[in-house]
């Protein structure tokens, strides 16, 4: 189309150019030429950033990766072309992108930086005002920035807020909470005094009382449609909010968020009683699905519509903690929301509004234009040709969204007794999820703990694996560390640990790194240029862990789905880049034959092993049964025999029976 | 400049225009950093004028002053050094702490507090003149931020403007009766302008 439209362009300056050659002496001529080629340069670059800028582009790997729990991968997607620049049009929905997929991840302190920015770009108003009228003749997305939607800013601020609340920062969550829940423009009275809709939520309702309001000359850069403001149905927002608000004691403030709740959504008044009665420690924030795709519906596919990827149900959450069972109803459905004008900034009907009335302006021109000059007419023609080129050429919604938000989120609440719990979470429906969560710490004795998982949706099998396949900073600080023999994964065992002096202790208990000091074993890292969180660079350069590919130690919040996904299941072993690690890794094996993963192969998982376990100096036998799991296992004394796989601990498998 | 070309120059300049029309106002209602200081500066001048100092003396009994980091109860998110900077710009203020010296008032700001103030950039010249660690304090100063937000548009239909009035409740607690011995509340107005939905 934009050739066709630079060819109209052409043609209408050649004839321009022939009609005015019989009565212009030469000079006039090539005064109008060479107008006329800049204004046809004009409207041809401008159809270039059209047709440049083009429609977004979902991103659908990343997309695949949340769906199966791969959070890390899909935030280093995201963080790959993510900018920089916060006056860059995407700038705001990378920010959202890497906020939801940290906090999915189980790294809050990664995204926290993250969010602070995001935060602040959101509370920045009129980010679009410098180019609202510019965008009406140029293509939104070569002008526009990139704000969301305003059910996708909701969200942006319920999961700053969950990330305040991992932190244990109650008070930033209660006002990110409350951020997200700004009042919205209800239409649905005046479209049905303007004739009824059988859906008065109706966005190809409101396009034509838009249509019709910009005739009457109603209300110049808005839509000019009635509407009233109604408190927020962000349901999600009221409940986190009243949850934070009970923590920092701010009784009245939780009185007012649950009964705006009730009021918007009395379906949750059970869940806000529950609340308001305050008898629980822990919350457990669930997030499911994906968003929905957002896309151009109707002529010139001018106006946005959503499709749902995730359908939406009302399966419940189901939370399972020491046998018993608790139900939890769907705090907001995003496809809902996401549906109704209400949510919608409008910008697509606002512009099919402004683009009528920047025509008739320019009509207004032709009809002053025309009255007795000449060159005046041809230049106006010109323009006019350009402007309506234009504006078929931005007619196109823009259809910039968060693909990697979820469908729907969960609140549960827990009142969790023991240090650690076992936590199973399922969600029936169309889309059945299930996950076990072996290590979930309980809140603080009078305190309060925030956990949020996002349910993967075709995960892998270690979403409901029992038996841990490698130690981490959380299980080792748990007590493994009694179970000795932990080797570090780049030395060819299943200890993931950042490197420390509790880390050092439990290697040399175990037999190795004789004589290493704790800042040789960071070296081990330096050299092999393995990044420590916490210790090198600020948390939000985290990157892909090296368990997964990537360069990064780091252990996900124990009760997230990312460290399930990451230590509960298995990965290819390490190999080393450098000499030195290379050299210790042969060295360890030569000198622990017994203790090694197979170069290149990993047991085989299913195996029964028969190991040696050295605690304090003495050697304790273990073998032959399969359900060993070390985390819950007792302190060892004399002999003792449990199951476990091979994988679980490579460093003590025998293949051939009991050791000496 | 012939004709067409002044048409066509002035068909952009209100393009332009349209886009200035909002430039050098407050496109945030958030907090600043000078309103924080502003806000240590109005907390100096009532604790000097307050009944609770201007009664002691440097013979009155001591007082050991901590600061605890304020509370948000606001409509925003506050960094946490801004927290902490709303009670730790009191006693780092040199007026401040002459004045609670002469009424046998010591801050009391253990040499971790004072450590991680300095990563966050605050009183990074130096711990307040007589700072004591050790013995655990009497007295804490405390602060709570709160605030009302309201938005809305004088012209258009579309919310345009956006204030937010803060109210920082500052107080000084008796620790062991939990007794407030001194409070005062400060103010700071923010209006920010631009479509606040977009």
């Amino acid at each position: 189309m934009n050739a066709l439209v630079s060819s109209m362009a052409r043609g209408a300056n050649g004839s321009a150019h022939a009609r005015s050659a019989i009565a212009r002496p030469p000079d006039r001529i090539d005064g109008i030429r060479r107008f006329g080629l800049w204004a046809s340069c004009v409207v041809a670059a401008s159809l270039s950033m059209a047709g440049g800028g083009c429609a977004y582009q979902r991103d659908e790997p990343g997309v695949r990766l949340v769906q199966r729990g791969e959070f890390g991968a899909a935030r280093q997607r995201v963080r790959e072309t993510a900018t920089s620049d916060p006056e860059n049009r995407a700038y705001i929905l990378d920010q959202m992108k890497l906020v939801s997929l940290g906090l999915a991840e189980g790294i809050p302190d990664a995204a926290e930086m993250v969010a602070d920015r995001l935060n602040d770009r959101l509370r920045t108003q009129g980010l679009n005002d410098d180019t609202r009228f510019a965008s009406v003749m140029l293509w939104d997305g070569a002008t526009r920035i990139y704000k969301g939607d305003p059910f996708e800013q909701a969200l942006a601020y319920y999961h700053i807020a969950l990330i305040d609340a991992l932190r244990g920062d109650w008070g930033n969550a209660r006002a990110a909470s409350q951020q997200s829940l700004f009042l919205l423009r209800d239409f649905s009275g005046a479209l049905r005094s303007a004739g009824g809709t059988r859906d008065s939520d109706d966005a190809a309702a409101l396009v034509r009382a838009a249509a019709l309001a910009e005739r009457e000359g109603k209300d110049g850069d808005a839509l000019g449609v009635d509407y009233i403001a109604v408190a927020s149905d962000f349901e999600a927002g009221y409940l986190l909010r009243a949850i934070a608000a009970r923590r920092l004691n701010e009784i009245d403030d939780m009185d007012e968020a649950l009964r705006i709740l009730r009021q918007v959504s009395p379906r949750l008044s059970p869940l806000a009683s529950l609340i308001s009665e305050g008898r629980y420690n822990t919350v457990f924030a669930v997030d499911h699905g994906v968003a929905p795709e957002k896309y151009g519906s109707g002529p010139d596919k001018a106006v946005a519509a959503r499709g749902a990827i995730t359908p939406s149900d009302d399966a419940p959450l189901v939370l399972s903690i020491g046998g018993e069972s608790s139900q939890w109803p769907v705090a907001t459905d995003v496809n809902r929301i996401a549906a109704s004008t209400r949510w919608a900034n409008l910008e697509d009907v606002r512009r099919a509004k402004s683009a009528i009335g920047s025509l008739l302006v320019t009509g207004g021109i032709i009809t002053a234009a025309t009255a007795d000059d000449n060159d005046t007419q041809v230049m106006v023609g010109l323009i006019v040709a350009g402007v309506g080129a234009l504006l078929k050429a931005s007619s196109a919604a823009d259809i910039q969204h968060n693909e990697l938000f979820p469908q729907r989120t969960y609140l549960a609440l827990a009142d969790l007794n023991a240090p650690v719990n076992r936590v199973e979470l399922a969600i029936g429906g169309r889309s059945p999820s299930r996950l076990v969560l072996p290590d979930v710490p309980a809140g603080p004795r009078g305190g309060l703990a925030l956990h949020y998982i996002r349910m993967p949706l075709r995960p892998g099998p270690w979403a409901v694996a029992d038996v841990p396949r490698y130690t981490n900073d959380v299980s080792i600080r748990r007590g493994d560390s009694a179970l000795g023999d932990v080797l570090p994964y780049i030395l060819g065992g299943r200890d993931v640990q950042s490197p420390s002096l509790a880390a050092l202790r439990n290697y040399q208990a175990s037999g190795y790194l004789a004589g290493f000091s704790v800042d040789d074993l960071i070296d081990l890292y330096r050299e092999e240029n393995i990044r420590i969180a916490g210790l090198d660079g600020t948390w939000e350069d985290v990157g892909l862990h090296v368990l997964e590919g990537g360069s990064w130690l780091y252990t996900p919040a124990p009760a997230s789905t990312a460290y399930k996904r990451l230590f509960y299941s298995d990965h290819p072993p390490y190999r080393p880049r450098s000499k030195r690690v290379e050299s210790l890794r042969q060295q360890i094996q030569s000198q622990h034959p017994r203790a090694w993963i197979r170069d290149g192969t990993s047991p085989d998982p299913g195996t029964p092993g028969r190991a040696e376990r050295r605690i304090g100096g003495h050697s304790v036998r273990i073998g032959d049964s399969r359900r060993f799991n070390p985390i819950e296992a007792p302190a060892w004394t004399g002999d003792v025999r449990c199951s476990f796989s091979c994988r679980t601990f490579p460093g003590v498998c025998h293949d051939d029976g009991f050791d000496s | 400049m012939n004709q067409s070309m002044r048409v066509a120059t002035l068909f952009f300049l209100v393009v332009l225009a349209a886009g200035c029309a909002s430039a050098g106002k407050s496109r945030t209602s958030r907090l600043t950093a000078g309103d924080i200081l502003e806000t240590a500066a109005s907390v100096r001048q009532s604790l000097a004028n307050d009944p609770w100092l201007s009664g002691r003396g440097n013979e009155s009994p001591p007082i050991r002053l901590g600061i605890s980091e304020a509370v948000n109860k606001s409509n925003d998110r506050l960094a946490t050094s801004d927290r902490w900077a709303l009670t730790a710009l009191v006693v780092y203020d040199r007026s401040v702490q002459s004045l609670l010296e002469s009424r046998n008032v010591r801050v009391h700001l253990p040499e971790e507090t004072q450590a991680m103030l300095g990563r966050m950039g605050i009183g990074s010249d130096g711990a307040p003149a007589g700072a004591v660690g050790g013995d655990a304090p009497t007295h804490v100063l405390l602060a709570d931020v709160r605030s009302i937000s309201r938005q809305g548009s004088a012209a258009s239909s579309v919310s345009d403007e956006r204030y937010d009035l803060y109210v920082i409740d500052y107080r000084v607690a008796e620790l062991t009766s939990g007794r407030i011995e001194w409070s005062h509340a400060a103010q700071v107005a923010r209006r920010a302008f631009g479509t606040v939905a977009d």
